[in-house]
């Protein structure tokens, strides 16, 4: 009885320590790009995504004076 | 150097899409196998295709105002509004092309969502083209605007419809859940509804500086000033 108490033990934690790192391992074992993250660095290439997302902004407002001058130069054609 | 009034919904749009740039890059994403990272693309391609399908439903709604006014304005509404959401689906196409050769291995798979995107894209570059080989503008409103009706239809066939009925390596279609339970959880919500929202309003500032610029060019060919 002993004897098989203790292979229950036994194969249990066999079993423990078969199991849940496994388990663990699921969770973790998709890629991410932790370590990029932790470095930093992404914030870099956000800073230069927006900087090119301002300038294109930018120039949009300047197009969008320009249409702004030629409608108002039409509406004084017009008046004359 | 800003006139406030009516620019408060460009500003918006600035707003919503930088903190998509910002939140989206840094922002908790789930954690699948395959996608890894590249569920970012989430915010940034399907949004194109949002942004399209809001787009050619202003143009629809346009060219029906067309047909039962007879107003070139709104002829040059619905034109302006393909033109804008073309450019939305070119950018969806080619953004699907890179994030599928990463993920499903090729390009181009042989997918409904795919193929179907392919036929309305070739359905509106066929409106563009219909429509700028009608030189009388009474003319080219009405017949652009009846195809225009025909191809929105058929876009929503092809996109929305056929590849729910079949299997499709989109998800949301074919059986597949969409934005209910894995692909979009509540985070992701966060950053997705308003990068739809700040793509529109961009979109939306392209289609209005056209729509005003053929405004000026109506009122300087209906009236010559010397």
């Amino acid at each position: 009885m002993i004897i098989l108490k203790n292979t229950r033990k036994i194969i249990a934690a066999i079993t423990l320590f078969l199991v849940f790192p496994s388990l663990q391992a699921q969770s973790t074992s998709v890629e991410m790009a932790d370590l990029f993250r932790e470095q930093g660095k992404i914030y870099v290439v956000i800073a230069v995504m927006l900087v090119l997302f301002a300038a294109l902004i930018t120039y949009l407002f300047v197009v969008d004076r320009k249409v702004k001058k030629l409608e108002d130069k039409v509406d004084e054609l017009d008046r004359e | 150097m800003l006139n406030v009034k009516g620019v408060w919904w460009k500003i918006l749009g600035i707003l919503l899409v930088g903190y998509t740039i910002v939140a989206g890059l840094l922002g908790e994403v789930p954690r699948l196998p395959i996608l890894n990272e590249t569920i970012r693309n989430l915010y940034f391609h399907v949004t194109m295709w949002f942004v399209m399908l809001i787009l050619f439903t202003m143009s629809v709604v346009s060219s029906v105002a067309h047909l039962s006014t007879g107003k070139i304005i709104w002829d040059i509404r619905a034109n302006i509004a393909v033109q804008v959401g073309m450019v939305a689906a070119s950018i969806g196409i080619l953004t699907g092309m890179l994030w599928a050769n990463f993920t499903w291995g090729a390009p181009w798979v042989n997918d409904p969502k795919l193929n179907g995107a392919a036929v309305s894209f070739l359905g509106y570059a066929a409106y563009l083209v219909l429509r700028s080989s009608i030189d009388d503008d009474q003319k080219r409103g009405r017949i652009s605007g009846v195809y225009n009706i025909f191809a929105f239809v058929m876009m929503i066939v092809f996109i929305q419809i056929l590849p729910r009925l079949t299997d499709s390596l989109h998800p949301g279609n074919g059986g597949n859940p969409a934005f209910s339970s894995y692909d979009l959880d509540s985070n992701m919500r966060t950053v997705f509804y308003p990068a739809v929202i700040g793509w529109f309003l961009l979109g939306y500032w392209l289609y209005s500086l056209q729509v005003r610029m053929r405004k000026i060019e109506l009122k300087i060919s209906n009236r010559v000033w010397k």
